[in-house]
């Protein structure tokens, strides 16, 4: 991506608009000729309105427990049919949803606001402190971090917030490191020489200029992080580590299922369904960006 | 680059794969219907890793499990009743209103070849109660004269009440009359262990290559959160009436993992420690392998009454607690909630003592009017104070949850109380149950013995497990004096009059009595199903294929 | 060569105390300790059990704390710590140090110290025991997972855009986006309840691998088969491979010949990180496929405060990681001739 510099006019003033660059609309022309990426997208818009908005929708509560209506399958009452403690399935499926969608999009952008500003000091300054910077990234990869999470949220207990930060935590390392190669490339160019020879500090010429060209690598990594942290809190979640219930995520009503799955096979079914089908959609999104925005990958 | 236009066919799989189970067609057991192993080696799940299968020592429910297989005490448990039968010892005497026991042993053998001796046993209590050995059950030992101080570092281990008078002759000297101490001479901690063996290998005297064992079975083999392997013991005294060649614990406390060996035929009883997961118990009552029975223990929770702690809660004045216990419908929760076949709880004392004379406690209604009435005398409720919120602390666990639920949710529709419920993990739970960190708390107390004293002990003043720090000299006075009464319906009368005294002061919300499920196959014969969950293996036959 | 061998090993060292007392802290700042019960122990025996656990220290009891050496009972010890909450704390810190002192003792002699929950065996015993099953569990699951994927990618990139790459793809998209609590259960659900092929669970012979092997190996076989095709794509456009096209050398030949060695420089970087992943996910297998390993003891024994036992997981899972990511870069430097070692 070294040739970004000289292709794009360089983003160095905040009211120039990055969509009106041509390497935007370039990229945006080609995803959208890849049929696929053009499909997932849709599909997970209309899957992310079918969670926010579905529990408003459905006249049940997602904790609205009917104990003498437990699992049946699915009726014209119950479209997904009822949970082991007759709790609508469809009104749970969808407040799952919310609660993976946010564990997804939360850890990532944790891990995107480490990462990204852990890779760009340290490719900015180069020298001695991106030598120390990139050791203690090499370091920390070789740590089994899963398992301190692990231990972590076995010992202290469970809740939203120490989630999102340990997920996030796992999964900035590689972040950091691509940031990091964009600035190292781009630190040269000429909008950086220009920047600070127009006296701009170091921190705004890494966050206004060099962070925001290295935007394509970020996205396309952002879109890819997103399913690997759902499916880190599935397994957190069936190791009885995630959300409690009665909240819901894809992840415990994926486990619950799958242990159920001999007697009621519904229980995994639809939850399965739309976790699998969310991550697909999401890995083909991040494909397809990934085909748009970087030159290289053009066949 | 494009990438894969295809639409993925792969949920498709998933479909197909969950259909082939959900159409088979109905059996009459949920297991196989014909044993699919061979042999007279008999499968059983064996729960979680045993933390310990040294009869002292040992204080699991999997380690007592195993332990009592390889051991053999002076008395043993009847396979169908649990009443202590003649073990190493062939018989004995009580004398001194059952302040002494003198027991006969009978000639046995050690696994290695050598006699079991009345010193073995001497030396074996001894070393129990010695508090180096720091063994967790040494407070069953407290009634034996000089146990307690002993125990506690007080006392001399010479003056400790047990000698063996000669080779085949123990003579054992109790503080007071303790009428169920022929069944606690049963229990793994007093079983002799080979004094010879531990003192040669000390703690790894229990693996397999170094263990001598008294009783019918014999440790082949023990793969750590894997399986423990039993044979038949060729020196066992009762070899003959033995029909197993060996048994073969599985263990795993993940129990859909043991679901489905049963199902495949690769275990043949689920297992003492093991019980089918709760969502599957409407489906499997009504098949033939699945077993349903009373069990020794009750459920219910606690008021924490201690006077330095939650100052000014609303539930330290009696009538609040009796408010809040008749507005819990017990009779709803086991039929909704717990649908395991519990029974409502009156009192502490379980429904299985019921059937064997003890005096049924007075029926506690579910009676929200009076409830209500009860509260606004206590100055709650519409005119009154507002009441102070109140919360409920359980253990991590689905089962204990929906419990809590169903009670908080009674409460704020008969009551109009709101009331917050929390969860913790087991460790923290505990650490703070015993801290006295929490309003109300969940418990469930199992009877290590077939007598009441074991769930009323833990209101007596005295007691560590008083977790409320309730006290009543005169309930201590019914319970003490009971246990030196022999004759058992005097003592249950006198245990239903201190148990009459806990449920007007209701230190305790009664909730519940257990029950146990399991899944055992047909073709098992010599299992039945009894209080304690205790099944004998040298009972056991397979049918012959 | 030896140079970079030795000094990634002396490296080692100071990562491993890191995890070492990193995980030591966290344990010990848990709430709960590992001998509370429901059914209380008679408070002496408890006292003692610590003392032998070193969860207690007569040294630092005398020495902040000195009213607690007269045998309290429990309610008046707490009474006392409430009461002077900085020497309690101090005590405990005491405490804490010389526990870590002594584990470290133990670690230096290659001991991993007793169990705190299974009362007579040592952390040895169970590592003795897990860890081959844990090795063989992923060293199957490897390779499940280097023959189907390598297989899978190499198709999708001979048959580039065509209904293989495509199927493929897929496939592996399908082994990524399934959770293996999930696969496993199906797995057993088809094949051992269903068609009776295979055992249900359990750990004897060969038959008894194929589905915890493929149920862990799965999600390593999609992303190698991903990688697989990305660096074969890759490859193929750079100018040798062209040349050795032009030579008039048929396309599968090149494609195995001279392609292969550098389009699978990205699966061995990733087999690094695949191995931490293995470990962490056996934690599921061995659970479900009652598979006597290591893994599955990590989750317990950090609930029941079984500290050395958890420690042990953590520090021998974190050695393997250390160890075969050097392997990946000696690897990775005898395949790539750009790589040095530094």
């Amino acid at each position: 991506m070294s040739v970004l510099s000289t292709i794009a006019p360089p983003v160095a003033h905040e009211e120039e608009p990055i969509e009106g660059t041509s390497l935007w609309r370039d990229a945006w022309r080609r995803l959208r000729k890849n049929r696929m990426a053009v499909v997932s997208a849709g599909v997970l818009v209309f899957v992310a309105l079918f969670c926010v908005v579905g529990p408003w929708i459905v006249p049940h509560a997602f904790d609205e427990q009917n104990l003498a209506y437990g699992a049946r399958g699915p009726s014209l009452a119950h479209w997904f049919g009822t949970d082991l403690h007759g709790r609508d399935l469809l009104v749970r499926t969808m407040h799952g949803g919310r609660i993976s969608l946010l564990v997804g999009l939360a850890a990532t952008l944790v891990s995107l606001t480490i990462g990204v500003t852990y890779g760009a000091i340290s490719g900015y300054f180069g020298g001695r402190v991106d030598a120390i910077m990139m050791r203690v990234v090499d370091v920390l990869y070789t740590l089994p971090f899963m398992f301190v999470v692990i231990l972590f949220l076995v010992l202290f207990g469970r809740s939203m917030i120490l989630l999102f930060l340990a997920l996030g935590a796992v999964s900035w390392l590689t972040m950091a490191r691509i940031v990091r190669g964009q600035v190292l490339s781009l630190k040269q160019s000429e909008f950086v020489e220009a920047a600070r020879a127009s006296g701009v500090g170091h921190i705004g010429i890494v966050f206004r200029h060099l962070v925001p060209n290295c935007l394509g690598p970020i996205i396309v990594y952002t879109t890819l992080t997103i399913p690997r942290v759902m499916l880190e809190e599935a397994f957190l979640s069936y190791l009885g580590l995630g959300v409690q219930p009665p909240m819901a995520s894809w992840g415990l009503l994926v486990s619950d299922g799958a242990n159920a799955m001999t007697l009621f096979p519904h229980l995994l079914l639809f939850p399965g369904l739309l976790l699998t089908v969310t991550l697909f959609a999401l890995n083909f999104l991040g494909d397809g960006l990934r085909d748009a925005l970087d030159p290289r990958m053009r066949t | 680059m494009p990438r894969p236009r295809r639409t993925p066919s792969a949920p498709l799989l998933l479909v197909v794969a969950l259909c082939l189970g959900a159409c088979a067609p109905e059996r009459s057991t949920f297991g196989p219907e014909k044993r699919r192993k061979e042999g007279r080696v008999f499968y059983l799940g064996g729960g979680s890793e045993p933390e310990s299968i040294d009869p002292g020592k040992s204080y699991d429910g999997p380690g007592l499990d195993v332990a009592r297989e390889l051991f053999e005490g002076l008395t043993r448990y009847d396979p169908a009743t649990l009443d202590p039968i003649p073990g190493l010892a062939e018989r004995w005497e009580v004398e001194d209103e059952g302040r002494l026991y003198r027991f006969h042993l009978r000639e046995a053998r050690w696994s290695d070849g050598r006699p079991i001796t009345a010193h073995d046993f001497e030396w074996s209590w001894k070393r129990v109660l010695d508090p180096q050995t720091a063994a967790q059950y040494a407070a069953l030992f407290w009634d034996v004269v000089g146990g307690k101080a002993y125990n506690l570092g007080r006392g001399l281990r010479e003056a400790v009440g047990v000698r063996a008078l000669d080779d085949r002759t123990l003579e054992v000297r109790l503080e007071r009359p303790v009428p169920w101490f022929l069944e606690l001479t049963a229990f793994s901690p007093f079983h002799a262990v080979p004094r010879h063996a531990v003192e040669t290998y000390g703690g790894d005297w229990t693996r397999p290559e170094h263990i001598v064992t008294s009783g019918p079975f014999h440790l082949r083999s023990w793969t750590p959160n894997y399986q423990i392997e039993l044979v038949k013991s060729p020196t066992y005294w009762d070899r003959d009436a033995v029909w197993l060649e060996g048994a073969v614990f599985v263990v795993s406390d993940d129990n859909h993992a043991m679901l489905r060996l049963f199902r495949a035929g690769e275990i043949d009883w689920l297992g003492p420690s093991t019980r089918p997961p709760p969502e599957y118990l409407a489906h499997l009552r009504g098949k033939r392998d699945y077993q349903e029975a009373n069990y020794l223990g009750s459920y219910f929770y606690w008021f924490n009454l201690r006077e330095d702690r939650n100052a000014g809660a609303a539930f330290k004045d009696p009538r609040v607690r009796r408010a809040l216990l008749l507005a819990t419908d017990r009779e709803a929760l086991v039929e909704y909630v717990t649908k395991g076949g519990q029974r409502p709880a009156d009192g502490i004392v379980p429904d299985i003592f019921f059937e064997r004379g003890y005096p049924r406690p007075a029926p506690i209604p579910f009676d929200p009017e009076a409830a209500r009435r009860l509260l606004a005398e206590a100055g709650y409720g519409p005119g009154g104070k507002p009441f102070p919120p109140i919360e409920i602390l359980y253990n991590t666990h689905e089962a204990h949850r929906q419990v809590a639920e169903a009670i908080q949710a009674m409460w704020k529709r008969h009551l109009g109380i709101d009331v917050r419920i929390a969860n913790q993990e087991w460790k923290v739970f505990m650490s703070n149950r015993l801290e006295g960190h929490f309003q109300l708390a969940r418990a469930g107390w199992i009877g290590d013995f077939m007598d009441p004293y074991t769930f009323l002990s833990q209101f007596l003043s005295e007691s560590e497990a008083n977790e409320a720090r309730w006290k009543n000299a005169e309930f201590d006075r019914l319970v003490l004096e009971a246990t030196a009464e022999r004759d058992p319906a005097k003592r249950y009368a006198m245990y239903a009059r201190a148990e009459a005294i806990l449920m007007e002061e209701l230190p305790v919300l009664p909730i519940y009595y257990y029950s146990q499920q399991t899944l055992i196959a047909p073709w098992v014969e010599g299992f039945h199903p009894n209080a304690r969950d205790i099944h004998p293996l040298r009972a056991i036959r397979l049918e012959e294929p | 060569m030896t140079r970079f061998l030795l000094r990634r090993l002396a490296s080692v060292v100071p990562i491993l105390l890191l995890v070492f007392t990193l995980s030591f802290v966290l344990m010990r700042l848990a709430p709960g300790g590992p001998f509370d019960a429901e059914k209380p122990v008679p408070p002496e025996v408890k006292r003692n059990l610590e003392r032998q656990y070193r969860m207690r220290e007569p040294w630092c009891e005398a020495r902040f704390l000195p009213a607690l050496a007269e045998g309290l009972s429990p309610d008046a010890e707490r009474a006392l710590r409430a009461e002077r909450p900085w020497a309690s704390r101090l005590e405990r810190i005491c405490t804490g140090a010389f526990q870590y002192a002594w584990m470290l003792g133990n670690y230096a002699r290659g001991d991993f110290g007793p169990s705190y929950r299974y009362k007579d065996r040592s952390v040895n015993e169970f590592v003795r025991a897990g860890l081959p099953v844990t090795l063989q569990l992923g060293l199957i699951a490897l390779g499940f997972a280097l023959c189907i994927g390598l297989f899978a990618g190499l198709l999708a990139a001979v048959h580039h855009n065509r209904w293989q790459d495509h199927a493929a793809m897929t496939a592996a998209l399908l082994g990524i986006s399934i959770p293996n609590f999930v696969l496993g259960p199906i797995l057993i659900f088809v094949f051992s309840l269903g068609l009776l092929w295979f055992p249900p669970a359990r750990w004897e012979d060969w038959s008894h691998m194929v589905l915890p092997g493929f149920t862990l190996g799965s999600v390593y076989a999609a992303y190698i088969a991903r990688l697989t095709r990305g660096g074969m794509l890759e490859v193929v456009r750079q100018d040798f491979v062209r040349t050795a096209r032009a030579k008039g050398l048929p396309e599968r030949l090149v494609i195995l010949r001279h392609a292969i060695r550098g389009g699978l420089l990205p699966v061995v970087s990733y087999l690094g990180p695949a191995m931490a992943g293995l470990f962490t996910g056996s934690i599921v297998v061995e659970r479900i496929f009652n598979v006597p390993g290591m893994g599955r003891y990590f989750i317990d024994a950090a609930i029941n405060r079984d500290i050395t036992l958890a420690m042990a997981v953590v520090v021998i899972n974190a050695v393997f990681l250390l160890l075969a990511n050097l392997l990946v870069d000696v690897v990775l430097g005898l395949l790539d001739p750009r790589v040095r070692y530094e």
